[in-house]
């Protein structure tokens, strides 16, 4: 059985394999194990309270039950700039127009901004490329939804998932060479992994400042403003089936699309529902289910068919037990996959 | 003999075919019968003015062959450049981005658009014909703009541009605006540069992009260009270097041909240049003679040429009766006077 948990100190060499297989572009997963425990050691702090809310962030992990092996990590960070700014690039329109001469041009612009400043932010997604099969990705994804819905208090009014932007198979970036390469005369690769261990100050000191008109950007470079790398394509495809939505601001290195939504519109926080258990055999042919225990410390998340009722919900036995629920608690549950309209 | 002097009315036909000659790239010389007529009636109405300090004025002149009555060529001075409306350019910007972290340096440049340049006295509308090229005319045309500043400083600013045309190719193209300003006003460039010479300026306003342009983000061609001068116009470039101009601090913003700036008491010709008294009419001693631009102190009655002569003794000066009657001056009236380099 598949399921998802909080991390623990003893999941490190995991992670670390995790982070090898990574590649270029997955930027918080540096291959860096001091950096990794930190991460952990924050995880669990947050989890005991100990930390200021600049600081938070839960890290989740995908357990094989059987295998007893890690193999998935999926992170929230309650809230993104408050201490190191956090910036990208907003894709606006500047319109120059003189009636005199009968001149109107719209000017796309990208403007360098804090915006997302406070905002919550889904990160730190990746799934062991042997595990991707049965609905493992959209566990590792959803699951976060079910812990921000019980505990709405402790996030921001609106979350944020940065998107990897494309690069091509030799790791080069378009955006990156169009544009960042000008400023930074680093490699994309080498930019990535000092934001990715914590070195931002380089990006306020380096960046330019001042709005950049698309239209002097290479072909090349504006074709992949707003575009994913394809490893990406179905992480994004799961965001966006749940709500969030590109709203025209990209990362400042890749151009790769940050989805954004108000937490309280995202469907499954928005159609999930708390009901007490009732143990045996689900109906038949019902949609499969997200299901998680609703508890802080000891979050347990999984997929399961159940059967929804009006005033309680049945599960199996075992189902109960890896959610470390027994028969009379309440669990939470929304159907997998929003229906389509 | 060649003379300088204000253009007057009655100049204006051959002043249009001057402006055809000099094509696009001189734009404050457009081919618009009504605007240089506007032109000529406002230089005549500022020479008659008694002006005090610079509002806005402006002062047109001719180069005249004075036996045939051929107008050879044209040079102007506005009195602030940006009077009515804002006087633009691009100033040269190096930003320093440093980081301590990655060990890195990095100087940006950056044009900002600018309105620094508004209260200077503008040199503008320099065309000289071919046949003049060669020899001191253009000196006269140029520089004679400068010693009529030096002789009526009142009217003018303590700081001179001039707009130098920068890059175009056979076919008028200009890289700069190609990869520039045709995206924000998608007209060609001659359409603009027209604009530039006969309308009101608002439109540069709306039209020109406000933030800082990243240099190294333009095209190759365009940075190519950046502060290069139009192959037809290394004459006056050169005639105002020369002089004292500084080339690197402003560039145009259509063409990105440089704009060159200078303190006017800086200029070579201001401080060289000096009064003398026409003491007598008579030849010049050819042993002592030597080129040296001559100017009559007046306004409208303006007369200013080159001739060869002996500089003046003791504050007095002998020039022929020829020269005295082209100057509109005689013995006891007090001329302005600039040794030239020999050719």
């Amino acid at each position: 059985m598949m399921f998802m948990r909080p991390v623990r100190r003893d999941d490190l060499a995991a992670i670390t394999q995790l982070a090898a297989k990574t590649g270029v572009g997955v930027t918080s997963l540096p291959l860096n194990e001091e950096r990794l425990l930190a991460r952990i050691d924050r995880a669990i702090a947050t989890w005991e309270e100990k930390l200021p809310l600049a600081e938070q962030g839960y890290l989740f992990v995908l357990e094989d039950s059987e295998q007893q092996r890690v193999v998935g990590i999926s992170a929230i960070e309650a809230a993104v700039g408050l201490n190191d700014p956090w910036y990208n690039y907003r894709v606006g329109t500047l319109v120059h127009a003189s009636k005199e001469l009968n001149v109107y041009s719209q000017m796309p612009t990208l403007f360098l901004s804090n915006d997302h400043t406070g905002y919550s932010e889904l990160c730190t997604l990746f799934l062991d490329p042997d595990y991707r099969h049965s609905k493992n990705g959209q566990l590792l994804s959803r699951c976060r939804f079910l812990f921000m819905a019980a505990f709405r208090e402790r996030f921001a009014a609106k979350v944020i998932a940065e998107m990897r932007g494309f690069s091509d198979e030799q790791g080069r970036s378009p955006f990156w060479e169009g544009l960042g390469r000008h400023f930074f005369a680093i490699d994309f690769s080498d930019a990535d992994y000092l934001t990715g261990v914590g070195q931002k100050s380089f990006i306020a000191e380096l960046m330019p400042k001042h709005p950049l008109y698309v239209d002097f950007l290479t072909e090349e470079t504006r074709a992949v403003i707003g575009k994913v790398h394809p490893h990406t394509a179905p992480a994004r495809a799961i965001l966006e089936n749940e709500g969030l939505k590109y709203e025209g601001y990209v990362d400042i290195f890749d151009g790769g699309p940050t989805l954004e939504a108000y937490v309280a519109e995202i469907r499954a926080i928005r159609d999930s529902r708390v009901l007490p258990i009732r143990l045996g055999e689900p109906e038949g042919s019902g949609p499969v289910y997200l299901l998680s225990n609703d508890r802080f410390q000891g979050f347990r998340s999984l997929l399961a068919s159940a059967s929804l009722h009006e005033k309680h919900i049945v599960v199996t036995a075992q189902v109960a037990q890896a959610l470390q629920l027994a028969a009379g608690d309440t669990l939470r549950a929304v159907p997998l996959f929003a229906r389509e309209q | 003999m060649i003379l300088m002097r204000p253009a007057t009315l009655t100049d204006l036909p051959q002043i249009e075919q001057l402006a055809r000659a000099s094509g696009p790239m001189v734009c404050t010389l457009p081919v618009s019968r009504e605007h240089l007529q506007q032109k000529i009636s406002h230089s005549l109405a500022s020479l008659r003015a008694d002006v005090l300090q610079p509002a806005e004025e402006s002062y047109f002149f001719v180069l005249e062959e004075s036996q045939s009555g051929q107008l050879l060529g044209t040079s102007a001075l506005i009195a602030q450049a940006g009077y009515h409306e804002p006087f633009y350019a691009y100033r040269n910007d190096v930003r320093v981005h440093s980081s301590r972290t990655l060990g890195v340096h990095n100087r940006l440049h950056m044009l900002t658009l600018a309105h620094d340049l508004t209260d200077h006295t503008q040199l503008c509308s320099f065309y000289i014909a071919p046949t003049l090229r060669p020899g001191l005319w253009p000196r006269l045309l140029s520089l004679g703009r400068l010693l009529f500043i030096a002789q009526h400083p009142q009217r003018f600013s303590p700081d001179l541009v001039a707009l130098i045309p920068g890059v175009v190719d056979g076919a008028g193209r200009s890289p700069f605006w190609e990869q520039v300003g045709r995206k924000f006003f998608n007209i060609d460039y001659n359409q603009v540069e027209y604009y530039h010479g006969t309308r009101n300026k608002t439109f540069l306003a709306e039209l020109m992009p406000h933030h800082p342009l990243y240099v190294s983000l333009l095209a190759d061609e365009a940075q190519a260009v950046l502060g290069q001068v139009h192959p037809d116009a290394g004459l006056q470039f050169d005639l105002l270097v020369d002089d004292g101009f500084e080339a690197d601090d402003y560039i145009e913003i259509f063409d990105a041909g440089p704009v060159v700036t200078a303190r006017r008491d800086l200029l070579q010709s201001w401080q060289h240049s000096k009064l003398a008294q026409l003491g007598a009419l008579g030849e010049s001693n050819p042993a002592s003679a030597r080129p040296c631009l001559l100017l009559n102190t007046r306004l409208e009655a303006f007369r200013a040429t080159v001739a060869t002569i002996t500089p003046p003794e003791a504050g007095r000066l002998t020039l022929s009766a020829e020269l005295a009657e082209a100057l509109l001056i005689g013995v006891g009236d007090e001329v302005r006077w600039l040794p030239l380099p020999a050719q």
